[in-house]
């Protein structure tokens, strides 16, 4: 079935809608939840929470990509569910090496008065301006979590220049959010 | 910012860039024709520059003057590599001169890909197109921060740690052996050797996977001299280009 079609269901509310959205996209939002959290129960139940944030928020939002919705909902949920994870040291060491690199951007850990969305878009800002394959190279990273040895293996580079190139794009993130008015 | 803004905030990424960058990746035309005429220029320097290269070591550390301390850590330990201050005073935050390593397998660079050299670090990537040895070296200041912290590495928990010497023509090296409990560890898991040296000015370093042999290493130590040009060598300040 086509998205435009699930996404019609989902204005019936026709629960058909919720079955058709597992069934084409189950799969792809459970790896996304996997990645961050390493846990198959965790992932199964993030996944089938955002099932349900579909389900809530369709309508009255209409997505344009409803596989990217979903998915991106789905790892919100698991990112809740590890910061829980976090604070007991609890969690798959790729994502413990991804917050640690991440972290390196905030110089302290206070609360702020922006908007997520405003950072996103900052993100986005400087991910448009990064060549096709370092962009790709940063989503894997810093959105799918992946390992720089799957990385590596996408992209047949050494896991090590992976190390590099991503060190090499959170030194420039970082002068990017300072440039933008972000407290890193 | 809170640290976790930033990981939710990776969230809101433009959906066209999330699937473009599950698209298969295009073809990598290698620069392998110029690296192997690079090479070979390299092959031809190095025999008119190994005696000269032998002075290197002159004040390489003892295993005393370059050591590792834990200084903590949020989901792991951290470590800092530091130089002895009082023997780096000579040294400054920019780096003067640039040393590169000229060692070379049949069909192997140092690649564009991943190095990149700057007024305080120079970062050389070995790449052999997927055969075993991988390795980066890298070449900082002596005394690149206040404390003369040279350089610090994060270990994720679990992870093996051995402090060793490794000796090569009657030096020891500090040697750090990585074995991560899973693939953890840079995603690479066969582990990994750092060795630290240095000259009194610079702070030097060559990680390898721990598969790579000592004799290799060696040779790859052995090789590295100080060039004239930095930018013949590695991009000079400017991205580094991992496609053609």
């Amino acid at each position: 079935m086509r998205d435009e079609e699930i996404i019609d269901l989902y204005f019936e509310r026709n629960e058909l809608a919720l079955s058709e959205t597992e069934k084409k996209y189950k799969g792809y939002c459970f790896s996304v939840a996997e990645n961050i959290l390493g846990d198959r129960q965790d992932a199964e139940e993030c996944v089938n929470s955002a099932l349900l944030g579909a389900w809530n928020s369709i309508p009255p939002n209409r997505p344009e990509n409803l596989k990217m919705f979903v998915a991106k909902t789905a790892r919100n949920i698991a990112l809740n569910k590890l910061k829980a994870k976090l604070t007991q040291k609890r969690g798959g060491n790729e994502v413990f090496a991804v917050f640690e690199e991440l972290s390196e951007l905030a110089s302290e850990d206070t609360e702020s008065d922006f908007e997520a969305k405003e950072l996103g878009e900052s993100i986005n800002r400087f991910a448009g301006e990064l060549k096709e394959r370092e962009r790709n190279i940063f989503i894997r990273r810093y959105f799918f979590m992946e390992s720089p040895g799957e990385i590596g293996e996408r992209y047949k580079i050494s896991p090590n220049s992976v190390s590099v190139i991503l060190h090499r794009l959170r030194k420039k993130l970082k002068k990017h959010l300072e440039k933008e008015g972000f407290d890193v | 910012m809170k640290k976790t803004d930033i990981l939710f905030a990776m969230s809101e990424l433009r959906d066209e860039y999330i699937e473009a960058s599950e698209a298969k990746p295009k073809k990598r035309i290698k620069r392998r024709a110029a690296s192997i005429a690079v090479a070979a220029v390299l092959i031809i320097m190095l025999s008119v520059t190994a005696i000269a290269a032998a002075g290197f070591f002159s004040t390489v550390n003892d295993g005393e003057l370059v050591f590792m301390e834990a200084v903590g850590g949020y989901t792991g330990d951290t470590y800092q590599i530091r130089f002895d201050i009082d023997v780096a005073e000579d040294s400054d935050h920019l780096l003067h001169e640039y040393y590169v390593p000229m060692y070379l397998e049949e069909n192997s660079a140092w690649t564009d890909c991943g190095g990149e050299a700057g007024e305080t670090y120079n970062v050389m990537v070995y790449d052999n197109y997927g055969e075993n040895l991988f390795a980066i070296f890298y070449q900082y200041p002596a005394w690149n921060y206040d404390n003369g912290a040279s350089i610090g590495y994060s270990v994720p928990a679990g992870t093996e740690l051995s402090e060793t010497v490794f000796e090569i023509d009657g030096e020891e090296l500090l040697c750090i052996d990585m074995q991560p409990a899973d693939d953890g560890f840079r995603g690479d898991p066969f582990g990994t050797r750092v060795l630290f040296w240095s000259d009194g000015y610079n702070m030097f370093v060559l990680e390898a996977r721990l598969d790579v042999g000592e004799d290799v290493l060696r040779e790859i130590i052995r090789s590295v001299e100080k060039v004239n040009n930095i930018s013949e060598y590695v991009k000079f300040n400017e991205t580094p280009d991992c496609e053609e």
